[in-house]
């Protein structure tokens, strides 16, 4: 008899116990919506071989290039072009300007180019397409996503500007996907 | 002891007779059909103690899911089925919601935040459970919680939990670079599911 006792006892605890067992669960749920929207971004690299390298900023998408002193007929840094004009020489140098696409069916891009102040002196270029402050200008109609384009950065400085006068502005660049 | 077919003999001399064994098989066939045989054939009585027990245990666990102070908000009408929008994201700009993240990978990005998850037990017998979570359907974003990629499959998130205490948790989900705007809604649901140890 207590055997039978026993074996009802371990019965009856395990039925209860998978009673418990199965009602002791519970559930929740988290809904999550997002909306994805495409993106690029546009970063400066020093042109390789071919260009002045960026003095800061290099992979980023605030760099600074430093042509150094420049004069007409002097000595340049490596990587610069010179050209020099009746009343004028021009110095130049390539920077690669690399666009990448995100989440994206665009297929090419616009550049365009833009003095941050304006410089009534000295005449700036992009890609030989001439910047100033007053507009954006179109550098590039479609460009490549996901290879650098370089684009020759240029300063035409008049033979009045005195010796030892630093030539300085800011470039603003902007990509638009088409 | 006069034997007739049915009983049963345990060794040792014990016999127990047929009409012993037969009302234990009944109270255990009620308790394995959580009543459901008993009530069916007597619905006007009052159910025996052991089936209110059962009936006490069943379902004392609930779970709620609520926001995070460090966070996005959490929505919804009930706190076990809430709704969390984390608005709109891009690799470039991350999301315009406040308390989500966004971290840039090279072929994509992931967007996070973090919530509280809570489990209670009104009997206060439950000592710890465990904690899974699922899709609700296959998506091509990656889903993690607390570093667990999520199926549809429940995946085990956190075991030992014990009752009563909010325990925040990350939710991280990857998007990758290579879908387009057309085909990047997101939208899917996570199920929880707390068991007792």
């Amino acid at each position: 008899m207590k055997k039978l006792i026993t074996l009802v006892f371990a019965a009856v605890m395990m039925t209860s116990f998978a009673a418990a067992q199965a009602g002791s669960t519970a559930t929740g749920t988290l809904s999550v919506t997002a909306t994805v929207t495409g993106s690029i971004s546009l970063v400066f690299n020093s042109d390789a071989g071919a260009g002045v390298p960026l003095s800061t900023g290099n992979g980023t998408f605030a760099a600074s290039l430093a042509f150094g002193n420049v004069s007409a007929f002097g000595p340049l840094a490596a990587n610069i072009t010179r050209t020099v004009a009746a009343n004028n020489f021009t110095v130049s140098t390539p920077v690669d300007v690399f666009v990448s696409k995100f989440n994206s069916t665009s297929a090419t891009y616009k550049l365009t180019a833009q003095l941050s102040t304006a410089d009534a002196v000295n005449t700036w270029s992009v890609g030989g397409v001439a910047v100033s402050n007053a507009a954006a200008a179109t550098v590039t109609a479609t460009g490549a996503y996901a290879t650098n384009n370089a684009l020759a950065v240029a300063i035409t400085v008049p033979f009045t500007t005195a010796s030892g006068t630093n030539i300085s502005n800011t470039i603003n660049y902007t990509a638009t996907s088409n | 002891m006069r034997r007739v077919q049915g009983d049963t003999e345990l060794g040792e001399g014990v016999l127990i007779k047929l009409r012993f064994i037969l009302p234990l098989l009944a109270i255990g066939s009620s308790l394995v059909t959580d009543g459901w045989a008993q009530s069916k054939a007597a619905k006007k009585r009052t159910p025996t103690p052991v089936l209110k027990m059962d009936s006490q245990v069943s379902g004392t666990l609930a779970v709620q899911l609520v926001s995070s102070a460090s966070g996005a908000s959490i929505k919804g009408v009930t706190s076990a089925q809430r709704s969390l929008d984390l608005g709109t994201v891009s690799y470039q700009n991350g999301s315009n919601m406040l308390n989500v993240g966004a971290q840039k990978r090279s072929t994509s990005f992931v967007v996070s935040t973090s919530f509280g998850l809570e489990v209670d037990d009104s009997t206060g017998k439950v000592s710890t459970v465990t904690v899974r979570a699922a899709l609700a359907a296959p998506d091509v974003f990656i889903f993690r919680v607390d570093g667990f990629q999520l199926g549809t499959t429940p995946q085990l998130i956190q075991t030992q939990v014990k009752p009563g205490a909010t325990l925040q948790h990350l939710l991280e989900i990857e998007v990758p670079t290579s879908l387009t705007e057309k085909n990047s809604q997101l939208q899917n649901t996570i199920l929880f599911q707390v068991v007792a140890n």
